[in-house]
């Protein structure tokens, strides 16, 4: 039987350890490497509550080992407890993210072809009479100049020849307008903050910087990919562009874990 | 939030309490068994058995942790050390025990009695002797005062010490409530306040105001001091028992249309909901529907962090509250702080 070494242990420059250990596993002599951080936590416990954490089940619990029985303690579903000023007002919120949910799932689901909205078949636009069936006005004009435009627009003139749905008639051209300003956010209610302290994470900027705002959709923290380090730059989109001007007089100067902000809004991309 | 579910008793839940330090739960049903639970994960600790013969109608703590006592059917009235879940000693009294509850200090005892069995319903205080270590030494066989019923008036359903055991606030039948003289028994005042049966009483934390809960569907708020109303609240179905929140300004009542009818309405009209009224404004802020049945008991932690409500389904459900719950304000509150907050920078400068 061959010697194993008893294991090492190496204190790191960074207060971790590793832990260098053998071991014999069917014949083979393994080396185990362990990179181990400690970390103590302290909790402050009322004393009788500690006391009382100690004490022995009795009762129809007493051959039970520690921990919640499963048979007694169960956890229930999840659920929100959503709080409105007042009840009618509760009730208005559910309504419209139903409202939201409903009409969102619909835009996905299908689009009239005839005019391009969402929420109703081609088959029943109301602007059918107005526009055609399957084609649009510029379809009609299209055999006028056959001669010219024919390549431009072959669309559905020649049926049962397949036609990109980018190019059918009410088809959204990818390179539009309309495509672009899903890709690219609104940037009207979004303010730039730097020069916030690299330990600042969404969360703290949320409940310790801006509390006084009711509604906050959006902050992030710019960081760097790899080291996932905060480079003291955050984006906070606000609910309106009145409280977004409140934030900026508020925010621009003040201080921060030690650090002056300095707040403005934000440019888009160029 | 995901609420935890404790499933202990094979009925109807009658009572649940926090202990003081809010890490222990009580509750007690009508399948004559009473539970201690750990609040942090609802483990259970013990139960109090071989005490009662029948259902239990109430369960108290002491403000030390050391005795709970329980109250029943059976007309007993029984002390038990929380530690072991050991019987310390029990009283036979004249008719079923509708509530049990230590005076603040833990020296005396109170027992709703019923108006049944020839007995016209009281309210009986005994006298307990503790040492300096809080244990109990010795107890009276008889109660030391019993406050009965007037003829003529309604009998009492629902009673509570107020601070110091200074006063016993009392609840009856036909929706007065009264006060006592917590060494006495002397009525000091009376006051119809609601249309029907009151079905809980629960003081503040500091024991200076009560909430009442009513089958005639408002919960109400009074000073023990003056006996003024100070709020009330309407809700759309009969209560059965309300609290009244530390660190936020709620209020948290539940109930729910009469076990016995229903089985002749659809769930959805139960109106099983815990709803969660603003103290101040008296607007319904928000409700938690989780239970299959009417609420019969809802409790507090006194730190706040924390309910349970207890079922006719013979569940008991704890929650605790999440982030949005304590961060939840009302736009003039919130302003408030904001100018407060606007106006720390420039106190810097």
């Amino acid at each position: 039987m061959p010697e194993v070494p008893d294991p090492r242990v190496i204190d790191n420059a960074d207060g971790s350890k590793t832990i260098i250990s053998f071991k014999i596993e069917g014949g083979k002599k393994l080396k185990v490497t362990q990179r181990v951080k400690e970390i103590k936590i302290t909790e402050k416990v009322n004393k009788s509550i500690a006391a009382r954490r100690k004490w022995a089940k009795y009762g129809a619990e007493a051959n039970s080992p520690p921990g919640p029985n499963l048979s007694t303690t169960k956890l229930g579903e999840e659920l929100h407890l959503k709080l409105a000023p007042s009840l009618k007002e509760l009730k208005a919120q559910e309504a419209k993210e139903k409202e939201k949910v409903k009409q969102e799932g619909e835009k996905s689901l299908y689009m009239c072809r005839t005019c391009g909205m969402p929420g109703h078949f081609t088959s029943k636009c109301p602007f059918k009479e107005m526009l055609g069936e399957s084609g649009s006005t510029e379809e009609r004009e299209a055999p006028a100049d056959v001669a010219t435009e024919s390549s431009a627009a072959p669309m559905a003139t020649t049926p049962g020849k397949y036609v990109p749905p980018s190019r059918r008639a009410g088809g959204r051209d990818p390179s539009s307008d309309a495509y672009k300003d899903q890709r690219e956010r609104d940037d009207a209610m979004t303010l730039k903050i730097t020069q916030l302290n690299e330990n600042a994470d969404e969360m703290t900027i949320k409940q310790k910087l801006l509390t006084p705002f009711q509604t906050i959709p959006r902050v992030a923290v710019v960081r760097n990919k790899e080291t996932g380090r905060s480079r003291g730059i955050a984006y906070v989109t606000f609910s309106s562009e009145h409280e977004a001007e409140t934030a900026l007089r508020l925010l621009d100067g003040r201080g921060f874990m030690n650090l002056i902000l300095h707040a403005e809004w934000s440019k888009p991309k160029k | 939030m995901r609420p935890i579910m404790m499933m202990g008793h094979e009925r109807s839940i009658t009572q649940v309490k926090y202990n003081r330090e809010g890490d222990l739960i009580f509750s007690c049903g009508k399948d004559a068994v009473a539970s201690v639970w750990y609040s942090v994960n609802g483990e259970r600790l013990g139960t109090l058995e071989d005490g009662h013969m029948g259902i239990l109608w109430s369960i108290d703590v002491d403000d030390f942790t050391e005795y709970a006592v329980t109250g029943g059917g059976d007309a007993g009235v029984v002390i038990w050390r929380v530690k072991d879940g050991s019987k310390v000693h029990k009283w036979e009294l004249r008719s079923p025990v509708l509530r049990v509850e230590f005076s603040p200090n833990g020296d005396k005892l109170l027992a709703v009695c019923a108006d049944l069995m020839g007995h016209v319903g009281s309210i009986c205080i005994i006298d307990i002797a503790r040492d300096s270590a809080n244990k109990i030494i010795g107890y009276d066989e008889e109660p030391t005062v019993e406050i009965c019923t007037i003829e003529g008036t309604a009998p009492v359903q629902v009673a509570s010490w107020s601070y110091d055991g200074k006063y016993i606030v009392a609840g009856h039948r036909d929706g007065n409530i009264t006060k006592y003289d917590g060494r006495t028994g002397q009525l000091l005042q009376s006051q119809k306040l609601h249309k029907q049966l009151i079905t809980d009483i629960q003081l503040s934390l500091d024991r200076t105001y009560f909430i009442t809960t009513s089958r005639d569907c408002y919960a109400n708020l009074v000073d023990v001091e003056t006996f003024e109303v100070l709020k009330s609240y309407e809700t759309d179905c009969p209560l059965n028992s309300g609290c009244i929140t530390p660190l936020k300004d709620f209020i948290i009542v539940g109930g729910g249309q009469d076990a016995r009818e229903v089985t002749t309405t659809s769930a959805r009209e139960g109106k099983f909901e815990a709803k969660f009224f603003h103290k101040l404004f008296q607007t319904e802020i928000g409700r938690i529907d989780d239970h299959f049945g009417p609420i019969n008991c809802i409790a507090v932690s006194p730190q706040g962090t924390s309910y349970v409500s207890g079922g006719e389904d013979g569940f008991i459900r704890l929650h605790h509250f999440d982030k949005n719950y304590f961060d939840f304000k009302f736009d003039v509150e919130r302003s408030a702080d904001a100018q407060k907050k606007v106006v720390v920078p420039s106190e810097i400068n």
